[in-house]
């Protein structure tokens, strides 16, 4: 999986930022009718809009419902870092 | 207390304590939340991220990134937006979107006119229309389309 989350870490907007600029260093080649973009994205009122019960259910490893188009079904495994569950 | 309406007492930097009404809990000033949040996204994002191998991907709290091939990062964010709905029920402020495009390859005309064309080019970024373009030059060498 090629992504990174740093909002356990200590200092972890200097990491992200530090991360995000290495990994766009790091592509040398460049096409000009497709070049290699950094995308920023936000959401809209974040923390207090996602759904309670998802938590659980990483906190818990099992979906208790569908997610992602119905890939992952009730009852499903869900990753979840080990340290989350000390 | 995430479900329900109340009334969050905080101190300001002059040390006064404002006290902010809230419908639905959760504050970007409160340190659990950003786990809390990290948490619950994480495995959506994740999972759309392993679709798309060209693509990488960073976060922080709620600022995602998305380094990869124009195209390819376009597909992705219209597959993230549509998913992060179904799944968690957050709305991606598309609007508010930036996109750099490091490095002097392109000048802001020619990267602002390649981004509008891409963005036309599928109906699968129509969910993306509202990402309307412009060019900021945030350092000498990154271009960014934002909305205006």
């Amino acid at each position: 999986m090629s992504t990174y989350e740093f909002a356990c870490q200590k200092d972890g907007a200097t990491r992200c930022a530090q991360i995000t600029q290495l990994i766009a260093s790091n592509r040398e080649v460049h096409d000009a009718d497709n070049p290699l973009v950094v995308m920023h994205l936000d959401i809209i009122k974040a923390f207090c809009s996602v759904r309670r019960q998802a938590q659980f259910d990483v906190l818990a490893e099992r979906a208790s419902t569908s997610y992602d188009n119905r890939n992952v079904r009730d009852g499903d495994m869900i990753p979840c870092a080990p340290s989350l569950r000390k | 207390m995430q479900v329900h309406s109340l009334t969050l007492r905080f101190t300001d930097h002059r040390g006064q304590p404002p006290y902010l009404t809230c419908s639905k809990g959760g504050q970007q000033s409160d340190g659990f939340e950003t786990v809390r949040f990290a948490v619950t996204i994480h495995p959506s994002t994740g999972r759309v991220f392993q679709r798309h191998p060209d693509c990488k991907g960073s976060a922080i709290c709620n600022d995602i990134f998305v380094v990869a091939p124009l195209q390819e990062a376009l597909t992705l964010v219209a597959e993230l937006k549509l998913i992060l709905k179904q799944d968690l029920d957050p709305d991606l402020d598309v609007p508010k979107f930036n996109c750099y495009v490091p490095g002097n390859h392109l000048d802001d005309d020619q990267a602002r006119a390649l981004f509008k064309d891409t963005l036309a080019s599928r109906q699968s970024f129509s969910d993306l229309a509202a990402m309307d373009v412009g060019v900021y030059k945030g350092t000498t060498s990154c271009r960014c389309a934002y909305r205006r």
